[in-house]
């Protein structure tokens, strides 16, 4: 497989994760669609992508004082133990059905951005322009 | 203004370029029944488990609209649940699915390569078409993936 695809899709995601978007509910269908490659491979590259960015990031925010442990630790431990059973239970799927069910897991994650995007979008209030700037507030 | 953090997002100067200001009411994080927390995380670790990802999308507005944590503390914390558990999924799928490391460094390098200049362009884009563009790619690939 032509090695300039892979660094693409991976460079495309990319850009969206560090948006902070979901970058890998991006790369996921990328590479089933346009790759060929099967839905457990897709997910677990998906897995490995995640992880050096999380760590530089997660790193930054920890000495930025921004990660609330008494909030994360319980979420986590939990968290743990469920991922492990959710991808022991993953492994028993088929690739095909497993890529229909994760579709429709993406057309519920599309559908809910576009309406948070509308929400976000109708709370902005144009409040006039000073100065030849428009300001513009979120109010939350 | 007593109870906002006001954040300021300054684009560009002149000709129309937007200011944008965000008010966000300071953190009333008190007391989240530990239920809440451990039923997230159930449901994060669930659903992270089960599609390779994911699972921050849930976790960040868990953290932001059920437990009111700051944007930014959602954010950064939302980083310190996923980390773990990406990588205790991802032992599990490497063991049941072994897969070609080749191709792997590749698409992860391109992806960190993109992640870093995503945090850098952030600033500078309008968040609102971005959201649409990015949602209507999302549906667009889901319906191509059922059928």
């Amino acid at each position: 497989m032509n090695v300039f695809w892979l660094i693409l899709a991976g460079f495309i995601s990319g850009i969206i994760g560090g948006m902070g978007m979901g970058g890998g509910t991006l790369l996921i269908p990328i590479l089933t669609i346009f790759l060929s490659f099967s839905q457990k491979e897709a997910q677990s590259i998906n897995l490995i992508s995640f992880i050096p960015m999380a760590i530089v990031a997660l790193i930054i925010h920890i000495k930025n004082k921004l990660v609330d442990y008494k909030v994360g630790i319980p979420i986590m431990s939990i968290g743990i133990i469920f991922s492990v059973l959710g991808s022991f239970v993953v492994s028993k799927i088929k690739n095909d059905i497993l890529r229909k069910i994760f579709g429709f897991f993406l057309l519920l994650v599309g559908l809910n951005q576009l309406i948070q995007t509308i929400i976000t979008y109708k709370k902005t209030k144009h409040v006039g322009d000073i100065k030849g700037f428009r300001f513009k507030i979120y109010v939350k | 203004m007593k109870n906002f953090n006001v954040t300021k997002k300054i684009y560009s100067a002149n000709d129309g370029k937007i200011i944008e200001l965000k008010l966000e009411p300071k953190e009333k994080v008190k007391k989240v029944n530990i239920f809440v927390k451990l039923f997230a995380g159930v449901i994060i670790g669930l659903v992270n488990g089960f599609f390779g990802g994911g699972g921050g999308m849930i976790c960040v507005p868990i953290l932001s609209q059920v437990i009111k944590l700051p944007d930014k503390k959602a954010h950064a914390t939302t980083l310190l649940v996923m980390l773990p558990l990406c990588i205790a999924s991802l032992i599990v799928y490497i063991i049941k699915n072994p897969l070609s490391w080749i191709s792997v460094a590749e698409i992860s390098g391109g992806f960190v390569l993109g992640g870093l200049i995503g945090a850098y362009i952030l600033k500078f884009i309008n968040n609102i078409w971005l959201g649409i563009i990015f949602s209507v790619i999302i549906i667009a690939g889901g319906v191509k993936m059922i059928l």
